[in-house]
């Protein structure tokens, strides 16, 4: 090519592009919601000398043009693909491949906020609980546990180890790290899948008495293939899931009742979810947020009630969203369960806080992840 | 706005390019002008009329100085006036709260001083207005009769914020006149590509490893980790910052002077400050070293002009205690060179000199990034294993697999490797490069590529995800 071409070439291209981008983000409309990171994208500042001053407006405004800008899910893809491919990086944003797909690293441990959330159990637990002799605790371990032993692994130890020397309540703690591996998470999503669940729930029911859920008992009712919220944030591959939900034989999780804080019953599935929700793994008790579009409310204190139990024993479960789908597994055990989300404001006060209470038949369990509980400050 | 920013790629550089293109001959520099004003209000609005009161004033004197006899009593005392006018500038935002606090440390007096915030760019403006006074003082330019072309120069956006630092008589002849060649518009594109390349895809990615640093338990893996990776960014970040202004102003068809020219291959510290940040050495050789006498009035004095040089240069960078060590550690380093160490480091293999040099370029960036000079003795210590630091751990073993490949591709992207591939080093060798053939067509490919890989890069960076996207 001479010279006089290419460089003509080059002024092209690079004004086509300029100039390409800027009319196709002046005349394309704006995204208003980023799904695959479940946000709403910054809207148009407006304004105004005080914003200019104050540097707001031009931060917002380079935000609204990112978040809009055409093509912005391609353009991340092949960031990420680039990253990772040709500059072998193994962490992109936290998110890293494994033999089962994508994984987030845990590490590095907030040693204070372990503080702070284990002073919360101990609250949580002197408020409600003083003298009940059935508390228990189970910390999930991430993904990353298994895919990156040597880094994740220690994280989670010392976040584990941090939190037992934190708490100053008596309660059960039962291990799970030896019950679960790699491939018992979805290979997209952060969560363990309802297959995933029955060892660990062994172990629990081993050490909350209850019968031992059995794969056998349950038939599987495959749904349909989805991507989770790692596979979509990490654009990496093109891996799917399947989402299969399992009904017991005895018809236990068909006939559950479960009362939602929007003031609706339902059941312990929400299968409608699967094709209306980002998030697929909602089809589990509803998801994070229940009610209509514009009067949402946080999912925070369920109540499920199971006809057919054997037994008149009571489970208050703190959780985080991985019960959700290990709740129909070992829900034969209980007659009630309270599932009460830690990431709810205000667990001490209003009305839901006269659920929590334990009439002797009653067990408590805090089952929630490393990583909740590394990253949020329960209030 | 940064020329990173979505911003200043999708809103302010193709609107520039259009009014400019557009414009008449006689209003391209107005165009210039008011696009370099907005640029630099979008970021610092309330420190815009202080640029504007700054090309005001040093116009003013250079007229001034144009209208006198050379070197008499009265052209002194205008210069003299323009140099403390702009120095007390400097000094009032970049260097009064440091000043303040050193008091402070040496009295025990605490002073009620609220530093200001520091205007962007000031660094670089003030320099170059106070070249144009001295030059117009010594005759050295021509005095600018227009005010608005002066401020023009002065405010010019492509090197207004971070350099490089473009003296008046460096571009004099082109705000008079330009000529708009196809060529030149399409080496400019291609110059600010890569620097937007060097800035976004691997500066923006080796400062990722460069924050690991602080959080990760040290060991002496870890210290050299960040050592070298924040060395390569400290790079590609300002190189890549540089190519963009010298492009920008090609797009205009300004020649603006090379800032950086592969200072990671110099085999000496002498020869590195002769490749790094080439228009502030040259900046201040031109009217600090030479003015105070340079090399020409013996042994001592030359010792006392380069420490007096360095620890300036030290200073410019920043007011800390910091920069001033970085700053009196390159003294040192070129006195030991002017004296012995160059005659020596020539006796030696090469690769002593660039091991030698790499050495004290790294201690001096670690020293540079630290907050303070307990952290830098700290930082400077875990390299060395100081304090029983583990050799390495799980973590420090890991991150130098996942961003070895990143930082051997950095260190070669920092030498001329892949510009070889294309243009041979000597052109006085016979022998062609490996893909001279490819030389004009790989052009539009690499443009292509690289601006997008940069917008990607640049997308990639707003990622952030909804704190209950993980349930």
């Amino acid at each position: 090519m001479k010279k006089k071409k290419a460089s003509l070439l080059v002024i092209v291209l690079f004004l086509l592009f300029l100039f390409g981008m800027a009319a196709l983000s002046l005349f394309t409309e704006d995204a208003a919601y980023i799904v695959n990171e479940r946000r709403a994208a910054e809207p148009l500042p407006s304004l105004s000398f005080a914003s200019l001053a104050e540097g707001d407006y031009s931060r917002r405004l380079e935000s609204h043009l990112l978040d809009t800008l055409p093509f912005r899910e391609s353009f991340r893809h092949l960031k990420n693909r680039f990253s990772h491919t040709i500059l072998h990086l193994s962490d992109i944003d936290g998110l890293f491949l494994t033999e089962n797909g994508v994984a987030k690293k845990l590490s590095p441990v907030d040693t204070a906020l372990i503080a702070k959330n284990a002073a919360f159990f101990d609250r949580l637990i002197t408020t409600y609980f003083p003298d009940s002799a059935k508390v228990y605790l189970s910390l999930i371990p991430d993904k990353s546990y298994y895919a990156r032993p040597a880094t994740e692994r220690s994280a989670f130890d010392s976040l584990a180890r941090l939190l037992d020397e934190s708490l100053t309540a008596e309660l059960c703690a039962i291990p799970l790290t030896d019950t679960l591996s790699l491939f018992s998470y979805y290979a997209t999503d952060i969560h363990i899948t309802q297959q995933g669940w029955f060892s660990p729930l062994s172990r629990l029911a081993e050490a909350m008495h209850f019968p031992s859920p059995l794969p056998e008992a349950f038939d599987e009712v495959p749904l349909g293939a989805f991507l989770g919220t790692l596979g979509a944030q990490a654009a990496l591959s093109d891996e799917k899931d399947e989402m299969t939900l399992f009904y017991d034989k005895s018809g236990i999780v068909a006939s559950a009742e479960v009362l939602y804080p929007d003031g609706q019953s339902g059941r312990l599935y929400d299968t409608s979810l699967f094709a209306k929700s980002d998030d697929k793994y909602d089809v589990f008790l509803r998801g994070e947020t229940v009610g209509e579009e514009g009067a949402r409310v946080g999912n925070f204190f369920i109540k499920v009630t199971n006809p057919k139990a054997e037994s008149e024993r009571r489970l208050i479960l703190f959780r985080d969203s991985f019960a959700r789908a290990a709740l129909p597994l070992f829900l034969a055990a209980y007659s009630e369960v309270i599932l009460v989300d830690l990431r709810a404001p205000s667990l001490f006060y209003g009305e839901n806080a006269a659920a929590l209470f334990d009439d002797g038949r009653t067990d408590i369990l805090f089952l929630v992840s490393a990583h909740t509980l590394n990253t949020t400050e329960f209030r | 706005m940064l020329f990173s920013s979505a911003v200043f790629l999708f809103v302010f550089l193709p609107l520039t390019l259009l009014f400019y293109y557009l414009a008449p001959r006689q209003a391209k520099n107005h165009v210039l002008l008011i696009a370099s004003l907005v640029f630099y209000l979008y970021g610092e609005i309330t420190y815009t009329f202080l640029l504007l009161l700054s090309a005001l004033f040093n116009w003013a004197i250079g007229l001034a100085l144009s209208r006198t006899q050379p070197q008499s009593a009265a052209a002194k005392r205008l210069l003299a006036l323009s140099l403390v006018l702009n120095l007390s500038l400097l000094f009032y935002y970049k260097y009064a709260g440091f000043l303040v606090s050193i008091l402070t440390d040496i009295t025990g007096v605490s002073l009620s001083f609220s530093a200001p915030s520091l205007p962007v760019g000031i660094s670089f403006y003030t320099f170059q207005a106070m070249s144009y006074t001295v030059d117009v003082y010594r005759r050295e330019a021509r005095c600018e009769n227009d005010p608005l072309s002066f401020a023009t120069y002065l405010c010019l956006f492509p090197q207004l914020i971070a350099g490089p630092i473009v003296r008046y008589t460096d571009v004099s002849d082109e705000l008079k006149s330009r000529r708009h060649t196809l060529q030149g518009f399409a080496d400019g594109a291609f110059l600010f590509v890569i620097g937007l390349a060097k800035k976004v895809i691997l500066a923006d990615t080796l400062a990722k490893l460069v924050s690991l640093y602080r959080s990760q338990a040290p060991s002496v893996l870890m210290a050299w980790l960040y050592a070298i990776a924040f060395t390569l960014q400290i790079y590609f970040d300002f190189s890549g910052y540089s190519d963009m202004a010298v492009g920008l102003g090609r797009l205009f068809d300004f020649s603006f002077p090379q800032n950086f020219h592969y200072p990671y291959t110099a085999a000496s510290i002498t020869a590195f400050w002769r490749r790094w940040h080439i228009t502030l050495s040259s900046w201040f050789k031109s009217y600090v070293y030479i003015p105070l006498g340079g090399n020409r009035r013996g042994k001592r004095r030359l010792i006392r002009n380069l420490l007096i040089v360095w620890l300036l240069t030290g200073l410019w960078h920043g007011s800390a205690w910091t920069f001033l060590a970085w700053g009196a550690l390159y003294g040192l380093l070129l006195i030991f060179e002017k004296f012995l160490g160059l005659s020596l480091l020539e006796r030696l293999p090469r690769p002593i000199g660039h091991l030698y040099t790499l050495f004290f370029v790294t201690l001096g960036f670690v020293l540079f990034n630290a907050e303070s000079l307990s952290g830098a003795a700290r930082d400077i210590g875990a390299l060395f294993g100081v304090g029983a630091l583990p050799l390495y751990d799980a973590a420090a073993l890991y991150y130098a697999k996942s961003y070895l490949p990143l930082l051997l591709f950095a260190c070669l992207a920092a030498t001329p490797f892949f510009k070889r591939l294309f243009v041979r080093s000597d052109p006085k060798k016979q022998r062609a490069a490996p893909l001279a053939f490819a030389k004009d067509a790989a052009k539009p490919f690499i443009t292509l590529s690289l601006l997008l890989l940069s917008t990607a890069f640049i997308v990639g960076e707003s990622f952030s995800p909804f704190l209950y996207f993980r349930f």
